[in-house]
């Protein structure tokens, strides 16, 4: 039996570097800064229903139906909700809130009123509701509108809720 | 005028006839052909990945924020045996896999540890451990074998985020040829 040349060699040795790689994102944040506030309202008609409507690109109020404006235009406090968003720089992500939510009555007797519509805005993006971009300090806000529905003969009183906001890259 | 060049032809034929048949040397090689992929994830202080051999991801105290990127490394070790003899070789070959530094990149600390590999017999190994790749019936004068590897990642955060490159050392012996 012959053996080739080959198969007597030497043992010979190699080496190589893989790599193995991982992008660690600074995690997305959120913070409550504003509440989203209506103002006062009157409910001129006690069989007409009226409603609410906070902009949150224009942070203006409409009223329409039997709501009207309890107050000048300059003391009616109503603002859309306000959150700061912070996470990794540049990144864009995704804004997540209900469709509507139940406000309660604070005090007194009165059944529960509905926000419907509600509507996130970024600061840094606000052509596209629902989406955000983190800037190059990885800094956002977040303004909610959305419509309160005031039926007619709601009793007088204070109703507040609380507007839940996820956020989450995409 | 053709005598000449007819003369010097048998020159060179008799050179190239006196000379002995030459082969080159074995070489064995191993190139990386893919890394070990971890993708991108969100850790709020510390947490884990783990990529199997397979591909298959295993997490703690992480949050994925893209999916489908990740995977195995992928490595390929290649013996030429430097002739196109067609003798039958069978080879062992031994493998170390080195320990991994730890790599710190801002607030950012990672390890890689824990490989894994879809070879039989070496499904867990340790930094530095030997563990033998077999390739028998090599026939032809180039053989080569495929191999993946998987590994784990724990990742510390202090602040902020990072893209982070474990390198990932490997070294190959030839320990026999039949």
């Amino acid at each position: 039996m012959t053996q080739s040349p080959s198969a007597r060699a030497a043992p010979g040795e190699a080496t190589t570097q893989g790599n193995a790689s991982a992008t660690i994102v600074e995690p997305i944040s959120v913070t409550a800064i504003d509440d989203l506030n209506f103002g006062k309202i009157a409910a001129a008609a006690p069989d007409g229903d009226g409603s609410v409507t906070i902009d949150p690109a224009s942070n203006s109020a409409s009223y329409s139906g039997s709501a009207k404006p309890a107050c000048s235009a300059s003391s009616c406090g109503t603002s859309p909700a306000l959150f700061a968003v912070s996470g990794a720089k540049g990144r864009a992500y995704e804004i997540t809130v209900p469709q509507s939510i139940s406000v309660q009555p604070m005090r007194g007797a009165g059944s529960a009123l509905t926000v419907s519509d509600l509507l996130p805005v970024s600061e840094n993006r606000p052509e596209r509701p629902y989406i955000g971009q983190l800037n190059t300090a990885g800094m956002d806000r977040v303004r909610v509108g959305g419509t309160l529905i005031v039926p007619g003969g709601t009793p007088a009183g204070s109703y507040r809720a609380e507007v839940p906001l996820v956020v989450s890259y995409n | 005028m053709s005598s000449r060049i007819f003369a010097q032809f048998l020159a060179v034929l008799a050179l190239c006839v006196s000379q002995p048949a030459s082969a080159d040397q074995p070489d064995l090689r191993i190139v990386s052909e893919s890394d070990l992929r971890f993708g991108s994830f969100a850790v709020l202080d510390r947490g884990y990945r783990e990529v199997s051999a397979a591909g298959s991801v295993q997490s703690a105290g992480i949050f994925s924020v893209t999916n489908g990127d990740t995977g195995p490394a992928r490595f390929t070790i290649t013996y030429d045996r430097g002739n196109n003899g067609r003798r039958n070789l069978d080879l062992i070959l031994h493998v170390v896999l080195s320990p991994a530094p730890v790599v710190t990149s801002g607030g950012i600390v990672a390890r890689l540890s824990s490989y894994q590999t879809d070879l039989p017999g070496a499904s867990r190994v340790a930094a530095g451990q030997i563990f033998e790749i077999a390739m028998p019936n090599c026939r032809t004068r180039i053989c080569e074998k495929t191999f993946y590897v998987g590994g784990r990642l724990d990742i510390e955060r202090n602040f902020g985020g990072a893209r982070i490159t474990v390198p990932i050392p490997i070294d190959v012996t030839l320990a026999s040829v039949n």
